[in-house]
């Protein structure tokens, strides 16, 4: 399957991948908005961009799968 | 006692949302707007007027029909929208919202040295004018914008947004030391991106690297100026700074324990 998927990550914890970064479906991406549960990629898949919305204080993950 | 909010961020952005507000998550920005004028803030400039207006307005955030602009004309606010109208807005009860959503932190907008002198002067004469008079007032301006750039790893934008907070902290200090009778902390709740700069080179961008685009477990300085400054010296834990104002507010109990 090609295409992308947008994950939404708390800002406060940072995001502990960068574009380019490889991913592998279950690996720990960042942390879930509003608590510190771990965010996992769904899918394996190529980190295409991760950029700051500052209006939701959140980190929006790119993934190219 | 008086109250007022600044930041440049919505005015119900988390940090201003957190002195005013009482819910569930940051995200609840169109609940937190109810909250904000429920809880009568004297004072509130910042953006986010799109929470304030019902959903069948242009660019509003709300999902319903509630117009907090009218309801607040109903409670006695004075509403502006821009810079003009900010240097001769009275009363006792202030709306400004200067964007739909966050500040840009451009001209011809307010600055936020402006947006600070300008809440101090109306808390400060209402507080004078006031039957109640010299009950004083509490007033939290916020540089909201640099924990975003911090955020960005934007070194830029990092520094433009210090400075424009520095000026704020300038125009506070200036009226603490003509008044002789204010208090004013100057902190923050937590530090963001790691921020280093390596070598002796300050002016190479290259020399600055960032730890991470999230928060950071760094201390943050806490600067006190005026009567009781000195009860902030020292290494504490951030929550000890509410329990020093209400001491001094002589707010009793404190935490006060949620209303069922």
């Amino acid at each position: 399957m090609n295409g992308s998927i947008e994950l939404i990550a708390d800002a406060s914890f940072g995001v502990k991948v960068k574009p380019g970064d490889h991913v592998e479906q279950g690996q720990q991406l960042a942390a879930k908005c509003g608590s510190q549960e771990p965010l996992t990629s769904p899918t394996a898949g190529t980190v295409q961009d991760v950029t700051f919305d500052s209006d939701g204080h959140r980190f929006i993950i790119t993934i190219m799968i | 006692m008086r109250t007022g909010l600044v930041a440049t961020s919505t005015i119900t952005h988390a940090t201003p949302a957190s002195f005013g507000s009482h819910v569930e998550s940051r995200s609840m920005e169109a609940k937190i707007a109810e909250h904000l004028l429920a809880n009568k803030v004297n004072v509130m400039f910042g953006g986010g007027k799109a929470f304030w207006t019902p959903q069948s307005t242009q660019d509003s955030l709300r999902k319903d029909d509630i117009d907090l602009l009218v309801q607040a004309g109903k409670q006695g606010y004075a509403t502006v929208d821009d810079g003009r109208q900010l240097t001769t807005v009275e009363g006792p009860y202030v709306l400004g919202l200067f964007q739909q959503k966050a500040l840009t932190t451009v001209s011809p907008e307010p600055t936020l040295a402006e947006l600070t002198y300008h809440a101090i002067r109306l808390l400060n004469e209402r507080s004078k004018r006031s039957f109640e008079s010299n009950r004083g007032f509490f007033l939290m301006v916020e540089g909201s914008q640099i924990d975003w750039a911090c955020h960005a790893n934007d070194v830029h934008d990092c520094i433009k947004q210090t400075l424009l907070f520095d000026e704020a902290v300038k125009v506070a200090v200036d009226f603490a030391a003509r008044d002789e009778n204010t208090l004013i902390i100057i902190t923050a709740d937590h530090e963001t991106g790691g921020l280093i700069i390596k070598g002796d080179d300050v002016n190479k961008t290259g020399h600055i690297n960032w730890a991470t685009g999230g928060h950071s477990a760094m201390p943050v300085p806490v600067y006190a100026y005026g009567p009781h400054s000195k009860i902030f010296t020292g290494v504490y834990d951030n929550t000890e700074i509410p329990q020093k104002l209400a001491r001094l507010l002589k707010i009793k109990p404190f935490p006060r324990k949620l209303e069922k």
